[in-house]
C-alpha cells in the first residue's frame, strides 16, 4: 500500500535510475576513470553549496578553503593518532569543520558583500599560517596518510557519490523550505528581510556551517584519495577558485549547473594535467567570459532558453 | 525651446505622470505649480534625463532629448537647481561652483563666472573656502543656484527654490530668477508657494495628480477665482 | 619578563620606527586600492596581483635593458596606466551595473589569470628588483634603519601629495570626488560617470605600479604574492576608513606596525598576528578611523 501522499512522479523514476546507474558504473569502469569521477563528485558537492550560498544568499565565500584543510587534517590525524576508524574520522572531522564554520560564523556573518568575502579569505590565510605552525599535523613539512594507503579507488568513489548526491538533495530541498526561503530574501535584500522579521543571523550561519559540513566531507574524502597533506595545497585558494568556477560555468544558483560545470572542470584537469599554470588561466579566462558574455552559465542558458523554470516550476 | 509632448512617467508599474504637455518659449520664465506629491519634480528629473518616458517625447531647441543620458542633456545647455539642492557637502562652496563650469565651455571663463555669481550671491565670495555642508538652508539654495548658473546655461529649472527657506531668502531668491531673465535665460520654475511664482512667471501651468489640469498667462491665473482659492489661499 | 635596559628599548624604538617606513610602503600599496573604492566602490580583489605584474613587467625592462628599476618606472607606469583604464572601460564599467556578485567574480577570476599568466611566462623562481644601493640599513645613534623601507616610505609621502593634488585641485580629481559622493547631482552638473572611472581606475594604476616596482625592490616576489599584498591594502583602507587618503595612510602605517611588532612573538606568527589584527577591526569597526559609518 503505497501512502496516498507520495506518488512515484516520472522524474522519481527518471532519479532513481540514474543513480542506479552511477552505484553500479565503478564496476565496469577502469580506475583512471574512476579516479575522474571521484573528482567530478567531490567538485561537484561543494560547488553545489558554494553556488546557493553566492546566488541566493549572496554570500560569496573565499575561504571554503578552510574546510577542505580541515576536514583532511583532521581525518588523517583522527585515524592515525587517536586510533579512530577511517571512516568515523571523515564523519568526526565533518563534525569539527561544521563547528568551526560556527564558531566563524560570529566573525564573518557580520561583514557583508565584498567585506564578508575577502573576511573568509583572510581567516582562511590566518588558518593556513596556524597549520603552518602546528607540530601535531607535521607543520610545514606536511602530512602523509599512511593509513589511507591501503584503501582503493573502488571504495572511495561511493563515499563521494553520496556526498554529492547528498549536496544536490540537500541543496534542492532547502530551496523549498522556509529556512531557504529566508537566504533567498537576505541574498535579495538583507535589511529589508530583517525588517520583515527574518533572523538573518540565524539563517546564514546555518548555511554557513552547512557548507562546512559539506566542504569538510570533501575534504576528507580528498586526503584519503590522495594521502598527502601540506597546508599550502590543503588550505589553497585554489580549491575556492575551482568551485567558482564550476558553479559559475555551469549557472550560478541552479542545480544541475554544477553537474555540467564540474564534468568541464573535471575533463580540463585531466586534460591540462600536466600544465597547472594553464588550466588556472583558462579557468579564470572562462570565468570572466562568463560573467561579461554569458552571466547564466551554461547550464543556465539551457534553463533560460528553455523555459524550464516556468515549466517545470523547479528552481533546477 | 524647450518642449514636453503627451509625457507618461512610470515608476516601475506605477504610472505617476499621464500625458504631460507643456512649452517654454525662449526668454520666458515659465511656472509649474501645484500641490505636493503632484508630480512636479518627477517632471524635472524626466526632462533632466534621470528618468526617462514611456511614451511621448520631449525636445530641447527642437533636439529630442528623452533619449539622451542626464550628462548629454546638461552639456546641450540645460541646468537644473534640483529639489533637496544636491550639493556636495564633503566640498568648498568654491569646489561647488568649479564643478558646476565642468562640462562647458564655461570651464575657459571659471575665474569670470566665479565672479559674476559672486557679484550676485556676494555671502558666497565670503565664504568661498567654507565646507558646503557648514552653510545655512538659505545660504546652500544660493550656492545650489549658484552653482547652476556657473555653466551660463540656456534653460534653467528650479526646482521648489523657496523651500525651507525664510521669506526674507525667498525675496533674494527672486530678485535673482529677475535677474537672469534680464540676461536672457530661459527659466522653468517649479514652485509649492504659488503666489509668488505666479507674480514672477509669465506663463504658468498647474500639475495636480499628475496631470495638467490648467495653465494660461500667470496674470490670468492670479485673478482666477479657483486657482485662489486652491492655491493662493495657502500663502 | 623582559629587562628594560637601554638596549631593549632601543630595540624597540628601532623596531617602531622600521615599523613606520614599513608602513608608508603598505600606504603606498594601498593608495590605489583606496582611490579605485573610493570613487567606483568597488574593491579590485586583483589590486595586488597588478601591483605583482607591474614588478614583473618592471623585472623584464631591468633584464633586457639593464636599467635601474626606477627607470623603468618611465614605461611601466604609462603602460599600466591603460591596463588599469581598459580594465575599468571593458571588464568593470560592465560588470559594475549588474550589481551583487558579479564584480566580485569577475575580479577574483582576473586575479587568477594574472597569477597564472605571470606563473607561465615567468615560472616560480623567486625574482626581485632589489638594487646594491638600497641594500644596507642605515645606522646611527645606535639605530639601524632599512633603507629599503626608508624609500618606500618617502615614496608613499609622494604619492600621497601627488594623488591629494589631483584630487584637490584638478577638475577630473574633483569630479571623482564629486561622483562617489552623490552620483546623480555629478550628472545634473553634465559629468559623465564613466569617464571618471576610467581616468580614476588608471590614475589608481599609476599609484598600483609605482607600488608594485617598490615593493620588488624591497621584498622577494612570486607569481602568487598579489593575494598578500591585496589583504594588506585592504586592511590599511579599512582601518583608515573608506574613502579617505590620509586614512589609508594611517591605516597602512597601523599595519606595518602590526607586522613588525608581531614579530616579538616570533617570525612564525607575524603575518598571523597581522591578520587577526586586520580582522579584528574589520568585523569590531569597518568604517575605519576616518570613514563614515558603514
Amino acid at each position: 500500500m503505497v501512502p496516498s501522499k507520495f506518488m512515484l512522479k516520472r522524474s522519481h523514476v527518471y532519479l532513481i535510475a540514474v543513480i542506479a546507474i552511477l552505484a553500479l558504473l565503478p564496476l565496469w569502469i577502469g580506475g583512471f576513470m574512476r579516479d575522474a569521477l571521484i573528482l567530478f563528485f567531490l567538485y561537484l558537492a561543494a560547488a553545489e553549496v558554494w553556488g546557493f550560498m553566492a546566488k541566493h544568499a549572496s554570500m560569496v565565500s573565499l575561504g571554503q578553503q578552510i574546510f577542505i584543510g580541515v576536514g583532511g587534517y583532521m581525518t588523517a590525524t583522527l585515524c592515525m593518532y587517536e586510533g579512530i576508524p577511517i571512516w568515523a574520522s571523515v564523519i568526526v572531522s565533518a563534525l569539527i569543520g561544521s563547528g568551526l564554520a560556527g564558531l566563524l560564523s560570529f566573525p564573518l556573518l557580520r561583514l557583508r558583500g565584498i567585506y564578508f568575502s575577502i573576511g573568509s579569505f583572510l581567516a582562511a590565510e590566518v588558518i593556513k599560517l596556524m597549520f603552518n605552525a602546528w607540530e601535531y599535523v607535521g607543520a610545514g613539512k606536511g602530512l602523509i596518510f599512511t593509513v589511507a594507503y591501503g584503501i582503493p579507488t573502488m571504495v572511495i568513489y561511493y563515499p563521494a557519490m553520496v556526498i554529492a548526491l547528498f549536496s544536490m538533495f540537500a541543496v534542492y530541498y532547502l530551496y523549498h523550505t522556509k529556512l531557504g526561503f529566508g537566504l533567498r530574501s537576505i541574498g535579495a535584500d538583507e535589511d529589508a528581510a530583517a525588517s520583515l522579521g527574518v533572523d538573518t543571523f540565524r539563517c546564514k550561519a546555518l548555511l554557513f556551517i552547512f557548507s562546512g559540513l559539506v566542504t569538510s566531507l570533501v575534504g576528507a574524502i580528498n586526503a584519503i584519495h590522495h594521502t598527502y597533506l601540506h597546508p599550502s595545497s590543503a588550505f589553497s585558494i585554489v580549491w575556492t577558485v575551482s568551485f567558482l568556477f564550476v558553479a559559475v560555468l555551469g549557472g550560478l544558483g541552479t542545480i544541475i549547473g554544477p553537474v555540467v560545470g564540474s564534468a568541464i572542470f573535471t575533463a580540463l584537469t585531466y586534460l591540462l594535467s600536466m600544465y597547472i599554470g594553464l588550466s588556472l588561466l583558462l579557468e579564470g579566462l572562462i570565468v570572466l567570459a562568463i560573467v561579461l558574455a554569458v552571466p547564466e552559465g551554461v547550464w543556465g542558458t539551457v534553463v533560460k532558453r528553455l523555459q524550464l523554470r516556468a515549466r517545470l516550476k523547479e528552481p533546477l | 525651446m524647450l518642449e514636453v509632448k503627451s509625457v507618461d512617467v512610470f515608476y516601475g508599474d506605477l504610472q505617476v505622470l499621464w500625458g504631460i504637455s507643456l512649452k517654454v518659449e525662449k526668454g520666458e520664465i515659465v511656472a509649474l505649480i501645484g500641490p505636493n506629491g503632484a508630480g512636479k519634480s518627477t517632471l524635472c528629473k524626466t526632462i533632466i534625463g534621470l528618468l526617462r518616458p514611456r511614451r511621448g517625447s520631449i525636445s530641447f531647441m527642437g533636439k529630442r532629448i528623452d533619449n539622451l543620458a542626464t550628462p548629454e542633456i546638461v552639456r546641450l545647455g540645460v541646468s537644473i537647481v534640483p529639489e533637496g539642492r544636491r550639493l556636495f557637502a564633503n566640498m568648498t562652496v568654491r569646489e561647488n561652483l568649479e564643478l558646476g563650469a565642468y562640462a562647458s565651455e564655461a570651464r575657459k571663463n571659471v575665474k569670470d563666472n566665479l565672479e559674476w555669481v559672486f557679484s550676485i550671491f556676494p555671502i558666497l565670495k565670503e565664504r568661498q573656502n567654507q565646507l558646503a555642508g557648514s552653510l545655512s538652508g538659505g545660504q546652500q539654495q544660493m550656492l545650489a543656484i549658484a552653482r547652476a548658473l556657473m555653466s551660463r546655461p540656456k534653460f534653467l529649472i528650479l526646482d521648489e527654490p523657496s523651500l525651507g527657506l525664510a521669506p526674507k531668502i525667498v525675496l533674494t531668491v527672486y530678485d535673482v530668477v529677475k535677474k537672469l531673465r534680464e540676461e536672457g535665460v530661459t527659466i522653468l520654475l517649479v514652485e509649492q508657494y504659488a503666489g509668488q511664482a505666479l507674480r514672477s512667471s509669465d506663463k504658468a501651468y498647474i500639475l495636480e495628480q499628475g496631470r495638467v489640469v490648467g495653465w494660461g498667462p500667470s496674470d490670468n491665473l492670479l485673478k482666477d477665482e479657483r486657482v485662489r482659492k486652491a492655491y493662493l489661499g495657502e500663502e | 619578563m623582559v629587562a628594560l635596559g637601554a638596549t631593549e628599548i632601543l630595540g624597540t624604538v628601532n623596531t617602531i620606527i622600521n615599523g613606520l617606513l614599513l608602513g608608508g610602503l603598505f600606504a603606498l600599496v594601498a593608495f590605489g586600492l583606496s582611490v579605485f573604492v573610493g570613487v567606483m566602490k568597488v574593491i579590485n580583489i586583483a589590486h595586488g596581483d597588478f601591483a605583482i605584474l607591474s614588478a614583473y613587467l618592471a623585472l623584464s625592462l631591468v633584464l633586457f635593458f639593464k636599467v635601474d628599476p626606477f627607470i623603468s618606472l618611465a614605461a611601466v607606469v604609462p603602460v599600466m596606466f591603460v591596463v588599469g583604464y581598459s580594465f575599468q572601460r571593458f571588464v568593470i564599467n560592465r560588470v559594475l551595473p549588474m550589481g551583487g556578485n558579479q564584480p566580485v567574480i569577475a575580479t577574483f577570476a582576473l586575479s587568477i589569470v594574472i597569477q597564472n599568466l605571470l606563473l607561465l611566462t615567468f615560472t616560480a623562481d623567486a625574482r626581485s628588483l632589489v638594487r646594491p644601493y638600497i641594500l644596507e640599513p642605515i645606522e646611527f645613534f645606535g639605530l639601524s634603519i632599512s633603507k629599503r623601507y626608508g624609500v618606500g616610505f618617502l615614496v608613499s609621502i609622494v604619492m600621497f601629495t601627488i594623488i591629494y593634488i589631483v584630487l584637490k585641485r584638478t577638475y577630473m580629481g574633483k569630479a571623482m570626488r564629486a561622483v562617489p559622493y552623490d552620483l546623480e547631482a555629478a550628472k545634473m552638473l553634465g559629468i559623465r560617470p564613466l569617464s571618471v572611472y576610467n581616468f580614476a581606475a588608471g590614475f589608481a594604476m599609476v599609484a598600483v605600479a609605482v607600488a608594485g616596482v617598490l615593493l620588488g625592490m624591497t621584498f622577494t616576489f612570486y607569481p602568487d604574492t598579489g593575494p598578500m599584498y591585496l589583504l594588506l591594502s585592504f586592511g590599511a583602507v579599512v582601518t583608515g576608513g573608506v574613502g579617505s587618503l590620509r586614512g589609508t595612510l594611517v591605516g597602512g602605517i597601523i599595519i606595518g606596525e602590526a607586522l613588525v611588532l608581531g614579530g616579538y612573538l616570533g617570525s612564525h606568527f607575524q603575518l598571523m598576528i597581522c591578520y587577526l589584527v586586520m580582522l579584528a577591526i574589520l568585523v569590531a569597526r569597518p568604517q575605519g578611523i576616518f570613514g563614515e559609518r558603514l
